[in-house]
């Protein structure tokens, strides 16, 4: 009680959060650095608002040679599909498989820090690549095909699996381990019945959020020539095909949706 | 026969004053020992002490045949295998069974290959089913942990560590998460566990109207040091005051 009416005295009042001047400059000054980097963003890159107005006949023209969907390209674009979904389904299983052990590494209260520090920095030199780069890299390096495409989504899985990994070693609860611990158990035995029951479900969660993810991801793989849908998106567009976009949009929106929904079902299961 | 010995054991972190200070304690095989006293006394040091998760600054400790420290490695699991320890948070594995959970109890005496495939001997699943029974708590054995309320999980906790078959049962604050009513129920269950198993308890409590009733012999400590020690019968209000530094009232 004492020291909350001392705070209140007036030789104090600078220490409270939010009543002193330099808190009011700082605020100022927050916000006009915030102002000059949007006016500076909007000029760079020539945001022109009366230009998409401008453009609205050229929109309504584009989405009217939309309708109705051509249809006629369904069993090449469902076969494109399907590619696309291997490409994710594998390259998240190859991600886990990798981010599983890298996770454990990165963890700080499993491994000494000359281990998970460097591993922490490597994942997240890993995730600080985007996919298309990483597809194109890969596409220079194996070949064009859904192979590199695989590879691509598998790498860049491993960057947000992996810290979700070490977050869930982490998140253990140190008293469980030193529990089961304390029933003689080995090392190898504390990971299993102590620590795993408790990450696992979490890694499978994390795991079917990042196969969402994924899917979306490498509908876009194509564009750069790694596999799967993506490549009749540039096709259709370039050849001004877009009857046959819309109806490959319509089905890329069903095969999210559908995997989303089964993600959401699988994950309230092991939630 | 003692198999417990302490001698001028110290327990210090950083400097000052020691956390903990005892210049001597013995235990009896078979003896129901209570530890009371105020908070920050020093019990649940005292407890990790005797089962190895703490090493003294200094002193000897002697337990069941064995001079702690002992580096970690197998001869240090052996002795955590004789040593059950029932925690006041419990502890228990909550996304894994009963059954699994009291399981965890005989790991220090499976092939560590075989339990990491979930093989467990039927030998193994016999003595964890009969000490699910015994906390009578075999009617959920393939239940989550989870799905229990606090008093079961502090019965199948104490299963987990029965299932140890072990020489000494350490109970830091057994009961502090439960109601007046839980409490009683789970320390006659350790009392009459031990008396059956022909066990040593030591307990840590916080009420010591229980501990005059459930124990043989009471300890109060009170900044680190033992400063009160006898026979339960023997805990007067003016031992009390001894122990919590106030005029102690019996009757609340």
């Amino acid at each position: 009680m004492e020291n909350n009416t001392t705070l209140l005295t007036e030789g104090n009042s600078k220490k409270i959060p939010g009543t002193c001047l330099t808190t009011w400059l700082l605020r100022a000054m927050a916000t006009i650095v915030g102002l000059a980097a949007l006016a500076l963003s909007w000029q760079g890159t020539e945001f022109q608002p009366l230009q998409l107005v401008g453009s609205l006949p050229r929109i309504a023209e584009f989405l009217g040679r939309m309708v109705p969907p051509n249809w006629s390209v369904w069993e090449v674009v469902a076969r494109a599909s399907l590619e696309t979904l291997e490409i994710a389904v594998l390259g998240t299983f190859i991600g886990l498989v990798a981010s599983f052990p890298l996770g454990f590494l990165a963890a700080s209260n499993l491994t000494p820090g000359w281990i998970h520090h460097p591993t922490k920095i490597g994942l997240s030199l890993v995730r600080s690549v985007p996919l298309i780069l990483l597809a194109l890299l890969f596409v220079v390096a194996v070949g064009l095909g859904p192979f590199p495409g695989v590879l691509a989504i598998a790498f860049h899985s491993v960057g947000m699996l992996g810290k979700f990994c070490a977050e869930a070693f982490e998140n253990t609860d140190p008293h469980i381990v030193e529990t089961i611990q304390g029933t003689g158990a080995s090392r190898t035995q504390i990971l299993r019945f102590a620590i795993l029951p408790q990450v696992i479900p979490q890694i499978i969660s994390f795991a079917l959020y990042r196969l969402e993810l994924n899917i979306r991801d490498a509908t876009i793989l194509g564009l750069v020539g790694a596999g799967g849908i993506g490549y009749y998106i540039t096709l259709y567009i370039r050849g001004f095909q877009y009857d046959k976009v819309a109806a490959l949009c319509l089905i890329i929106f069903a095969m999210v949706l559908a995997v989303d929904l089964i993600a959401f079902l699988l994950r309230k299961r092991v939630g | 026969m003692s198999i417990l010995h302490l001698k001028n054991v110290e327990v210090s972190y950083g400097k000052g004053a020691p956390t903990l200070h005892i210049r001597h304690l013995t235990i009896e095989a078979g003896e129901q020992l209570i530890v009371i006293g105020p908070s920050g006394a020093g019990k649940t040091t005292l407890l990790r002490l005797l089962k190895g998760f703490l090493a003294p600054t200094q002193g000897t400790i002697r337990i069941l045949g064995n001079d702690l420290p002992l580096p970690r490695g197998l001869r240090l699991r052996r002795l955590h295998q004789r040593l059950g320890f029932i925690h006041q948070q419990f502890n228990l594995v909550s996304r894994s069974t009963l059954l699994t959970n009291v399981l965890c109890g005989r790991l220090g005496k499976v092939h560590s290959w075989r339990s990491l495939l979930g093989c467990f001997s039927k030998k193994d699943l016999k003595v964890a089913l009969r000490t699910l029974e015994e906390v009578h708590m075999g009617h959920k054995l393939s239940q989550k942990a989870s799905t229990l309320s606090g008093g079961e999980q502090q019965r199948v906790a104490i299963a987990r560590a029965l299932a140890q078959e072990p020489e000494i049962l350490l109970a830091d604050e057994p009961v502090s998460n439960l109601d007046p009513h839980l409490s009683r129920e789970i320390l006659e269950l350790l009392a009459a566990t031990a008396s059956r198993r022909n066990l040593t308890l030591v307990i840590n409590l916080h009420q010591p109207r229980l501990a005059r009733e459930f124990g043989s012999r009471i300890i109060g400590m009170r900044a680190g040091r033992i400063v009160w020690e006898g026979d339960a019968k023997k805990l007067s209000s003016d031992a009390l005051s001894t122990i919590y530094g106030e005029q102690y009232d019996f009757t609340n």
